[in-house]
């Protein structure tokens, strides 16, 4: 795909991404994932340049420290997306109406993009940072440690829930918010949570609500 | 350059040499091999030559390559377990690369359930192929007749001899050995013809299983999977600001109020662009805007009578005996209209695309469609350049249903215009309400239907005719905004075959023009396209509403009065394993005791649909609250045979899917328009199912191998609404024949009967 669109330079090693990493994909057993080209140029965006105005602030996300260059009144959603790469965050509605940008704040479910950054005090979590607060919370070390999953995100591999995943991100973080407050809910209580919490209720579009309540007391088992 | 080494670049060389058969391990690249393929435009990717389809590497590795794309439905896993099961190769081993205009062939766009029953199949054959052009290489190197080679894992042997698959190709262009003949290329009547027998489904050893899906674990972890992840080096952000009504056209445009953003208008699509997308949303909102007033939309309230006026072409469906003549002769006849509203795909994300309309004109696309060489020729034509200067990358996106599969992709095509506006790479982000209002929606329908009945209580006579706006609007916003008319609005559809056996028969679809497109400058009106099971959805909920209520009539059980009328064993089949599952009572409905003002009843419902192959069954346990009209449904058990089972996991889970979001549309959506443009702007006004009001999903799958696959993406959505609707009838003794089944809706039809 590279020498078509004749191109040098910086920007050509760029579009050529796309080739080596889906090379690197397939090895790794998961290249099916993506269609080639899109799945090289999405790694990409992880080494995306920071642009802003800012400086000033400095949150902890996923324990480690930023200091962020995003303008002060900037929804951490995007902050989170374009310039920290953490694109596991998802963006659904901008308004507080769907849950699929949903992070953990100080522990607790919050929506991304209604939240500010510059108002931002506690330690930030994204789905990213799941399997480290496992390994955290458990004292995990060594190879352990380096393979570790959340047992919410386990119990949503072993229960197949995603369809299309895009809201599943916010499901997990919902998930962890409530395990740690109720570590054995029942179904009431799940089904309560995922609708309850304010701003909104978690929605799902696919149809995995049951997938979803048998993961959450999947996980809640593993947890124990 | 140096960094180029790619299968890409390996295949085009393979077809180069004349069309490789399987392509073998790494080639080494170098500026110069690259320099020529720059300099040669890249062949269209030619479906008869296996080396398109097929690629095996060193390390035992097999690529295949498939056009149709992952929608969620896990068809990249499915499609992996026939490839894998028809080579004899560990389902590990394959590699599946999908929708990429460049290296994926054209298997026509994923939708209608087609991947496995149309892709699938194709597939199964192109595998088969392979593997007897392998066969025949291993006889040769052993010397042994290919009948008496066996195959495990991807290693031929003949007694205590092997050859590896790999081994068999290292080093080597191969030729076609099976050449393969393909017809109508590339749309839904494409057929592979080889020579080869696939393998005896009683054989099978990974098709049938229960494979985890590959895409789980990277959408688990929130690695970037969707094509809103995507980020190009160079790359701005936009924000479309679309018309105020969906005819209005630009008056004026003002300055943007924050530094930096940049605004671009071509036509009358307008959009600001900023290197930081808060800046872009900020300025989106605040951009003074003017459009000229447009109001030649009927409303939504006023809609379903609106339908009934417009221009029709008809299309007669069924057309048994003489209908009309049984009507007259009918002892008596039952008569009722049913309505269903306009809906939303409702993509969990807006749309979005990333455009790179280069300075030599040639052009980069990542895209979700579900038809990446359908939007290659449709971002062609608009820039009026040939298809194989544009490529198209698929992404995942989220769930649509639909929503990309007839305009392939609105985002892309907006960034399209303004990538080449601006000389550097777009990407386009739809807000929620540009997604609630611009998608093109599920169109709404009427229908009126008759039955006649004998003196024995016996239909003789069956009447159903629906009035339908357009299934498939293709048209591009980019191009349309931006001044370009290219594609059309369509007309209506009609699908679905009657599986009753009644003498007297007319099933007539009245097709009709997309609402106000006539008044329209854009040449669209409300935009209608295919929305899961277009057209089936909302005969099937009319018609099995109507069985229904002929079925009360003459006080028969629901379901023998359907099985009585029934010739197909296996729809027959469907009904019985349902009603088995769900513990199904069998007497007339409504239920004793039935009333409209008594809570605390569960009532239960069944419906039956054959969708494209696909026979599906329901049975649906709904209770209501007199008091608030509000709809509980408990439980929703679905029968389903897809013949061949591929997946079962994945089989259920779509089964689940279509219980869930379809319990969605029937009990709560509904988009609202005014004269001007969609009024349903985001999610609390057009609200969705949440997890408090999911019901439990009960699937229950007939296999069978013998029979060719078919889709399970759709048959089980038709069956969820009119057995809701049914099951509350059971339950209240109360009718309603308009969807969605709201509360003040159910209420009102309570208290009037009351």
């Amino acid at each position: 795909m590279g020498g078509r669109d004749g191109r040098q330079g910086s920007e050509e090693r760029d579009l050529h991404r796309p080739s080596v990493s889906r090379r690197r994909l397939v090895a790794a057993g998961v290249g099916a994932a993506l269609a080639a080209g899109a799945a090289a140029v999405l790694e990409s965006c992880e080494q995306g340049t920071p642009t802003g105005t800012g400086g000033a602030i400095e949150l902890t996300i996923n324990g480690k420290k930023h200091t962020i260059r995003s303008a002060p009144d900037t929804p951490l959603l995007y902050v989170l997306r374009d310039e920290l790469g953490l694109v596991g965050t998802r963006f659904g509605c901008g308004l507080g109406q769907c849950g699929a940008c949903a992070v953990l704040i100080g522990g607790r479910e919050t929506r991304s993009c209604m939240t500010v950054v510059s108002g931002i005090k506690d330690e930030i979590t994204t789905v990213e940072g799941l399997p480290a607060l496992w390994v955290q919370k458990k004292g995990l070390t060594g190879a352990k440690a380096a393979q570790a999953l959340h047992p919410v995100q386990q119990a949503w591999i072993e229960e197949q829930v995603p369809q299309c995943g895009y809201c599943q991100s916010g499901m997990m973080i919902m998930a962890v918010d409530l395990l740690s407050r109720i570590p054995h809910p029942t179904e009431a209580q799940i089904r309560k949570a995922f609708t309850d919490t304010p701003p909104s209720a978690h929605l799902c579009r696919c149809g995995t609500y049951d997938s979803i309540i048998r993961a959450v007391q999947r996980a809640a088992r593993s947890m124990a | 350059m140096s960094l180029t080494t790619s299968w890409t670049l390996s295949r085009r060389d393979f077809l180069k040499a004349g069309g490789a058969l399987v392509v073998t391990s790494a080639i080494s690249t170098s500026p110069l091999v690259e320099a020529l393929a720059a300099a040669d435009p890249y062949p269209a990717l030619d479906p008869t030559q296996l080396a398109t389809w097929l690629a095996i590497k060193a390390d035992g590795t097999v690529i295949a390559r498939s056009g149709h794309v992952e929608l969620g439905q896990g068809n990249q896993t499915a499609l992996a377990q026939i490839v894998a099961e028809e080579l004899d190769v560990p389902f590990a081993r394959i590699s599946m690369v999908l929708g990429n205009t460049d290296q994926t062939p054209d298997q026509g766009v994923t939708a209608g359930s087609t991947t496995i029953r149309l892709a699938g199949l194709q597939l199964r054959q192109i595998a088969a192929e392979g593997r007897a052009a392998l066969l025949k290489l291993a006889s040769e190197r052993l010397g042994v007749p290919a009948d008496q080679l066996q195959v495990k894992d991807g290693v031929v042997s003949a007694g205590s001899r092997h050859v590896s698959y790999a081994d068999l190709v290292r080093g080597k262009v191969l030729t076609a050995v099976a050449p393969i003949s393909v017809q109508n290329y590339g749309g839904f009547g494409m057929r592979i013809v080889g020579t080869a027998r696939p393998k005896d489904p009683s054989t099978y050893a990974i098709v049938g299983k229960r494979i985890p899906r590959v895409d789980v674990r990277n959408k688990v972890l929130g690695k970037p999977v969707y094509v809103q992840d995507v980020k190009v080096p160079g790359m701005l952000h936009a924000r479309v600001i679309h018309p105020k009504g969906i005819g209005s056209t630009l008056v004026s445009v003002g300055s943007p109020s924050v530094p930096g953003v940049r605004v671009v208008t071509r036509g009358n699509l307008v959009a600001v662009l900023a290197e930081r997308e808060w800046d872009a949303i900020k300025a989106a909102q605040s951009l003074p805007v003017t459009w000229s007033d447009w109001n030649k939309l009927p409303s939504s309230d006023a809609v379903y009578g609106v339908l009934r006026t417009l221009p029709t072409r008809d299309k007669v469906q069924t057309n048994r005996g003489d209908p009309g003549a049984a009507l007259g002769a009918a002892a008596q006849t039952l008569t009722a209209t049913y309505q269903t509203p306009f809906e939303n795909h409702g993509m969990l994300g807006p749309s979005c695309a990333v455009a790179d309309v280069r300075p030599d004109g040639s052009v980069r696309v990542w895209s979700a469609t579900q038809y990446p060489q359908g939007l290659q020729r449709d971002v062609a034509q608009l820039l009026g350049i040939s298809p194989d200067r544009v490529e198209v990358l698929r992404a995942e996106g989220p769930g649509c249903y639909g929503r990309l599969s007839a305009n392939y992709d609105d985002a892309a095509t907006e960034a399209v215009v303004l990538s080449q506006a601006v000389g550097r790479p777009v990407r386009v982000q739809w807000m929620r309400a540009d997604e609630h209002i611009w998608e093109p929606h599920g169109p709404g329908t009427v229908h009126d239907l008759t039955a006649g009945l004998d003196g024995s209580g016996n239909v003789v006579a069956w009447k159903h005719e629906a009035w339908m706006p357009t299934n498939s609007d293709s048209t591009e916003l980019g191009a349309a905004l931006s001044g370009k008319q290219m594609k059309g609005t369509g007309i209506g559809t009609w699908t679905g075959p009657n599986l009753y056996t009644f003498p007297n028969a007319l099933d007539v679809a009245h097709g009709l023009p997309e609402l106000a497109a006539a008044d329209s400058p854009y040449g669209f009106g409300l935009r209608t396209t295919y929305l899961r099971s277009p057209g089936q959805y909302q005969i099937t909920f009319a018609q099995e509403s109507f069985i229904d209520e002929i079925a009360a009539r003459v006080g028969s059980d629901p379901l023998d009065f359907r099985i009585r009328h029934l010739a197909d064993p296996r729809a027959i089949a469907v009904l019985r394993a349902a009603a088995k599952a769900a513990g199904w009572s069998s007497r007339p409905s409504p239920q004793p005791g039935a009333s409209p003002r008594a809570g605390g009843r569960t009532g239960q419902g069944t419906a039956l649909v054959l969708r494209d192959g696909t026979y599906a069954a329901a049975v649906a346990r709904v209770s209501v609250d007199p008091a608030t009209g509000k709809v509980s449904v408990q439980s929703v058990t679905v029968a389903q045979d897809a013949g061949q089972v591929i997946n079962p996991t994945a089989v259920e889970h779509q089964i689940e899917s279509a219980v869930l979001q379809t319990t969605s549309r029937a009990l709560l959506e509904e988009v609202t328009f005014d004269g001007s443009n969609v009024t349903s702007v985001d999610w609390s006004k057009y609200p969705i199912l949440t997890m408090a009001d999911a019901p439990r999903v009960q699937a229950v799958l007939i296999d069978h191998p013998e029979i060719p696959p078919t889709g399970v993406g759709e048959a089980s959505v038709n069956v969820v609404a009119p057995a809701i609707a049914n099951a509350l009838f059971d339950a209240t003794g109360v009718r309603v024949r308009t969807l969605p089944l709201r509360a003040d809706r159910v209420k009102a039809a309570l208290q009037a009967s009351s």
